[in-house]
């Protein structure tokens, strides 16, 4: 890399130092986190929490990120900040400068995700970057919420924000704001919501300088080093306790929004010794609309996969992945050419690319993978058209878990590659022209199995005044696996019902404009996959669930093969599961 | 008067014995009970009495008790099975949550998730809707609501939480189904969400009712059980519960709020750490209490208990204003390790109370933070600690030197950093709870109580650039005396959506005339006499288009420059917080606050008359300092250290409950109320 490491200390830390120091370094991310999400503005920043946060050393490796953060954002840092170095190299920088760009073609992940990177000097040099990576509402283009499904490139899906220094010593520069402010809805949002980057970045900041006066700047930037030493030598001692071999899985998204071809990712993971190599060559050619995975999605969907089964409990960074050689072949829906339009591959194509890798690792360690969980962010997006400021709802719905060897799945759980939460009715039905008439666990969403997989969601809304929507899904056409032996989740389906009672089933990728207000759209996330053979799932499992609704009695008799008796005197519940004939 | 407090504790119970004019007169302990807590606060407060050596019962007036029963339950998850009633629609609320993982489970895809508080099954659907605006747009199916109850009878249910949608706007529903409900079950007992919580965000106001309704049937008969207890022991005598927010309340109202007490036994330690505060007159101190499996940190600025409405009990979020506390698991029991990254860490996996440090002889082999500590010379060897634990020093040796054969470093040098890296993360917790929210921790005073707390005290100030240490006398059982300085306090808020600006002065005015009213209605009704009540009204704001508010005091003025004042201060607090300020920016007002306080009780107590002449020395102590550096400093115990009296330099402070580590170049002094006050870097 282009940065000099002048006065390098000839030893390693003490292990006590570096203990102290990593700690620390943790610390000043979570702080960082909490300046932003106190002082963001927009519902999906503040309420849904979807933004990362994260200390990269100088080369641009990611040392430490925030807590809880969105899994998709946090690999893929690195790769926005090499192609920020890449354009604004590292000596041209100055105390005071701050850096952004949302370009997927230089290592961004969507456009909608900016990247803002404060460089942080300590003694004359470079030591570091503090980074804030947040999902922009809007950032123009036809539809409210830029969800563009309709565009064929990347010019169709708004505003591309090539690296750029948005401060230079200290001095924003008004000029890229009003830019940015003509260009995008409701631009005093999206100025809050950066303008909390901004603080998070300077939070960062501060303590990084505390630390150094404290420490030395020397010692700063040698724990930052052997943090990433540390991670790695953890990541290898997991992957050599996986037993050798190559495994291999495939599974599909559910088309590109103009066809319903299914686009086929195919992986063989190989471990041998304590490297892993990731080849997803045999994966489909790039797609026409937006589900193509650009390579920082890529990227971080297969690191998260990886991590999530090796050693999920300890601290995620560059240094986690040194041992993970990855092969992307060129021009395939999961490293596009530019300008290959990529909006929904962020959760979409990057959720499958996770679950490829998961179900081939199931196949090397079967205990440690749970099945598919819905594997759709399945987002809703609604606006107004020709409204000036309008305050655009965002909100996603995936949300049920795999099962696994010792677990049901949870109904109601972000799995996989996103943690952004929900938004309250309360606050929603106040911001947005919609009335929620039901958010509830999906019943019979689950697949059956030993354990069970989790429901996922419903949500029906009707529409208050006339709106455009953007839906934006996968696993309507295909089904999230089950493993071992257990059965599929069902799919996610999109049910619009006009006011005149016309019905219209939507596809997962769709933008609807000028639905009527008075139109109700009940919207339903796919389950998740069940684990282990359905005849092993105990009676009174089957009787907890029936009780709780959580499955049908039809569904019951079909997939586990029982009978069910109708008792009206029951208190728990009128349905009784009982052993079939055939058992 | 004299007022006694019991501080029931996990293993411990404490009690004080207190008298307002001169203070402390005795302290007790006794075993806690599980299975009669009731019978243990009692026997402390026997044995408190017993310990008194014949001081005059007949001024005794009150007994303040700090619980850890909603604790418990919510920690052993065993209370009662609980229903939820809810709009048609809406039942898997509290499952669904915000639907995000927890933060540590970011990479784990396999692990359930905690449990929902309430089966499905058992959360009932009644239709009704209120709108976004208050108003009704489906009215209440009452038939549906007799219904539900009659099959919560059936099965055997005692508590409902009563949660519809925009209650906070118009609570007619709830309160129509609370009365349906007991007519057709006066046996249940029932939580509604528009007085639990009457705030915006159906979840959290949901999880907060829902876990009212969970401990209700638990807490509600502790309570009369134990002032039953409390009369037959002496009548007349009155019984007073400390809540979350650093408040007292009666049993009576405690049992209708039991979602308020799940912090009562932390909040005396912090309420002490205002009265010490104000007795020391440092306005500023941060008060850190450590014990075997946690470390407690508080900030109070300006003498004033933080209060947050951000915390999380059974991974589900609690919105009550509650004593804001960080706690992280680093306690003298944190088990030092190395991982298989070769890194060496202490936590988060603690020896607890058995097996225990290694050094405590029960069989424990993995060295912990007591164990360092013995190593180094802190924790003398050979010393007793509570009945039966000898400590023995060779035990933590050896268990360091097999630690540190992983790592390249000899028994010394491991313990060294158990203290190093522990001590870093308590700094840690430190900074994120002072510099973290904007307070220069070189502006406060380290406030160290709890048994382990003061041997770490001093570094941790180092660390901080905290200048000053306060130890404060009867360290060990500190939050019972919190209790018996504390006053009576209830809250109240109102959902409130406006601009604050001069045309929101008349509706606020309204809503906080109306929540004084009723908070002092509640003083009252807690036996407070008006002229002993003081109300304090507060606004939640932010900026327009955030959503974390800021809980900013306004006056009671409401003269011209009423708003002006009230925009500036959140102006302030938000730069401070934040880092930033923007002027001219609108600001929306979400919450109205009204706290009333009742005092009860005399906290001004006399300084004693400083003496002169040096403490006498109980010789010396070995003490570790450097892998090659082993310094004699002098030993004094606490009891023999007067007012007035000064150390200089180094020095152990051993006293039955704690041991107080003075490092060199520090001055240290006895203030006329016995608190040990260290000044580092002074001479």
């Amino acid at each position: 890399m282009t940065n000099t490491q002048v006065n390098e200390l000839e030893t390693a830390l003490d292990p006590i130092t570096l203990s102290v120091m990593d700690a620390g370094l943790r610390t000043a991310v979570a702080e960082m986190k909490s300046v932003v999400l106190r002082t963001a503005y927009s519902n999906l920043w503040r309420e849904a929490g979807d933004l990362s946060c994260g200390l990269l050393d100088a080369n641009g490796d990611i040392v430490a990120q925030g807590i809880g953060d969105i899994p998709i954002h946090l690999a893929s840092m690195p790769t926005s900040m090499r192609g920020i170095l890449a354009k604004i190299p590292a000596e041209s920088l100055e105390p005071g400068d701050v850096l952004l760009q949302n370009d997927p073609y230089q290592g961004n992940n969507h456009m909608p995700d900016f990247i803002m990177a404060k460089p942080i000097f300590s003694e004359g040099r470079l030591l570091a970057f503090a980074a804030v990576r947040g999902h922009y509402v809007d950032i123009g283009g036809p539809t409210p919420g830029s969800y563009n499904l309709r565009a064929t490139d990347l010019y169709g899906e708004g505003l591309r924000m090539p690296p750029v220094k948005l401060y230079r010593r200290g001095v924003v520069n008004e000029e890229l704001i009003a830019i940015i402010s003509a260009n995008v809805r409701n631009a005093a949002e999206r100025l809050g919501d950066m303008r909390s980057q901004y603080a998070g970045c300077l939070a960062a900041e501060r303590r990084l300088l505390d630390y150094c006066e404290r420490y030395g700047t020397e010692v700063v930037e040698q724990s930052m080093r052997e943090v990433l030493d540390v991670s790695e030598r953890r990541a290898r001692a997991a992957f050599r306790e996986m037993p050798d071999g190559r495994y291999e899985f495939a599974d599909v998204v559910d088309g590109d929004g103009f066809s319903h071809d299914p686009l086929e990712i195919k992986v063989a993971v190989t471990i041998a010794g304590d490297e892993v190599e990731i080849d997803f060559s045999g994966t489909s050619a790039q797609a026409r609309g937006g589900v193509n995975s650009p390579l920082a999605v890529t990227l971080s969907a297969t690191y998260f996969a990886l991590k999530a089964v090796a050693e999920p409990h300890t601290a995620s960074n560059s240094g986690s992945y040194r041992p993970v050689s990855i092969i992307t072949p060129e021009g395939t829906v999961i490293n596009p050419h530019a300008p290959a339009p990529v909006v929904a591959g962020n959760h979409e194509t990057s959720a499958r690319i996770a679950d490829v890798v998961l179900g081939a690792l199931s196949r090397a360690v079967p205990e440690r993978v749970c099945a598919a969980g819905t594997g759709s962010s399945t987002v809703l997006i609604v606006g107004r058209e020709g409204v000036v400021d309008d305050s655009i709802m965002y909100e996603v719905h995936g949300a049920g878990q795999g099962a696994n060897t010792d677990f049901d799945g949870s109904h109601a759980r972000r799995t996989s590659i996103g943690n952004t939460g929900n938004t309250p009715v309360e606050v929603l039905e106040g911001n947005h022209p919609i009335r929620v008439l039901a958010y509830e666990i999906r019943p019979d969403g689950g697949g059956a199995g030993r354990h069970r997989g989790g429901g996922g969601i419903t949500r029906v809304v009707e529409f208050t005044e006339e709106a455009t929507i953007t839906m934006v899904a996968d696993r309507d056409r295909s089904n999230p696996y089950g493993l071992h032996g257990g059965l599929p989740g069902a799919r996610a389906s999109f049910l619009l019902t006009l006011p005149d009672g016309t019905e219209e089933r939507l596809d997962g990728k769709t933008v609807r404009g000028g639905v009527p207000a008075g139109s109700v759209l009940r919207l339903t996330c796919a389950g998740a996959g069940g684990y282990g053979d359905p005849a092993e799932r105990p009676l009174e499992s089957i009787q907890s669930d029936l009780d709780n609704g959580y499955i049908s009695p039809e569904r019951a008799a079909r997939d586990y093969g029982i009978e069910i008796a109708d008792d009206l005197t029951r208190v728990e519940g009128r349905h009784v599961a009982m052993n079939g004939a055939n058992s | 008067m004299k007022r006694i407090g019991v501080d029931a504790g996990g293993t411990f119970t404490d009690a004080v014995f207190w008298d307002e004019e001169t203070g402390l007169i005795s302290s007790a302990k006794v075993s806690s009970r599980k299975h009669d807590p009731a019978g243990a606060v009692v026997a402390a407060a026997t044995r408190v009495v017993e310990n008194a050596g014949g001081a005059s019962l007949d001024d005794l007036r009150d007994l303040v008790h700090g619980t850890t029963i909603g604790t418990n339950v919510s920690l052993e998850r065993n209370g009662p099975r609980t229903a939820i009633l809810t709009t048609e629609g809406f039942r898997d609320i509290l499952e669904i949550a915000r639907l995000t993982r927890a933060p540590e489970a970011l990479y784990d895809l396999m692990s359930p998730g905690p449990a929902p508080l309430v089966a499905r099954k058992d959360r009932y659907e009644v239709g009704e809707r209120v709108g976004r605006d208050g108003s009704v747009v489906t009215e209440l199916d009452e038939a549906g609501v007799r219904e539900a109850a009659q099959s919560m009878v059936d099965r055997g249910i005692r508590s409902v939480a009563v949660s519809f949608l925009y209650s906070y706007l118009n609570a007619g529903h709830e309160r129509r189904a609370a009365e349906l409900i007991r007519e057709v079950a006066p046996e249940i007992h029932v939580s509604l969400s528009s007085e639990i919580l009457p705030q915006v965000r159906e979840f959290e106001r949901t999880s907060t009712t829902a876990l009212n309704a969970y401990l209700a049937p638990v807490c509600a008969p502790y309570l009369e059980q134990l002032t039953e207890k409390v009369q037959q022991w002496r009548e007349g005598l009155q019984t007073w519960i400390m809540q979350s927010n650093g408040g007292v309340t009666s049993p009576r109202r405690a049992a209708e709020h039991p979602v308020n007490l799940l912090l009562s036994g932390p909040s005396g330690g912090v309420v002490a750490g205002r009265w010490i505060s104000q007795q020391t007159g440092i306005a500023n101190t941060i008060t850190v209490d450590m014990g075997g499996t946690s470390f407690d940190v508080a900030l109070l600025a300006d003498t004033q208990i933080p209060l947050t409405t951000m915390r999380e009990v059974m991974e589900m979020p609690v919105r009550v204003p509650t004593v804001d506390i960080e706690t992280i698991g680093t306690g003298g029991g944190s088990i030092a390790h190395v991982d298989s990254g070769g890194q060496f860490l202490v936590g988060p996996i603690s020896a607890g109370a058995v097996p225990g440090p290694v050094c405590y002889g029960r069989g424990g082999t993995e060295p912990t933070v007591t164990d360092a500590n013995a190593v180094l010379g802190i924790l003398a060897d050979g010393a007793t600690l509570g009945d039966d634990v000898v400590v023995n020093r060779a035990l933590a040796v050896e268990a360091c030197e097999r630690l540190g054969a992983q790592l390249g470093l000899n028994a010394i040098e491991t313990a060294l950093g158990i203290r190093k890296i522990s001590n870093a993360a308590m700094a840690g917790a430190v900074r994120a709870i002072s510099v973290g929210r904007g307070y220069d921790p070189r502006d406060f005073a380290l406030n160290a109580f709890g048994g382990a707390g003061p041997m770490h005290a001093a570094d941790i100030a180092l660390e901080m650039s905290i200048p000053t240490v306060i130890v404060p006398p009867v360290a060990g059982c500190l939050s019972a005396v919190g209790l018996v300085v504390s006053d009576v306090l209830h809250n109240h808020a109102a959902s409130f959506q406006m601009r604050l600006d001069q045309s929101a002065v008349a509706g606020l005015i309204e809503a906080l005339t109306e929540l004084s009213q009723l908070a002092s209605r509640e003083l009252e009704s807690d036996g407070v006499p008006f002229d002993r009540q003081t109300v304090q009204l507060a606004l939640d704001l932010n900026y327009v288009g955030q959503n974390t508010p800021i809980t900013v005091e306004v006056d009671d003025r409401f003269d011209h420059g009423w708003v002006d004042r009230a925009v500036e201060k959140f102006h302030t607090v938000h730069e401070r917080a934040n880092g930033f300020r923007v002027d001219g920016e609108p600001i929306d007002i979400v919450t109205a606050r009204v706290s009333g306080a009742g005092s009860i009780t005399r906290t001004d107590l006399k300084p004693a008359l400083l003496s002169t002449g040096a403490p006498l020395s109980h010789g010396t102590r070995p003490l570790i300092v450097s892998p090659t550096e082993t310094v004699d400093v002098p030993l004094f115990r606490r009891e023999s250290l007067r007012p007035g009296h000064r150390i200089d330099g180094a020095a152990v402070i051993e006293s039955n409950d704690t041991t107080f580590v003075v490092p060199a170049r520090s001055l240290t002094r006895v203030d006329g109320y016995g608190n040990l006050l260290l000044t580092l870097g002074g001479n």
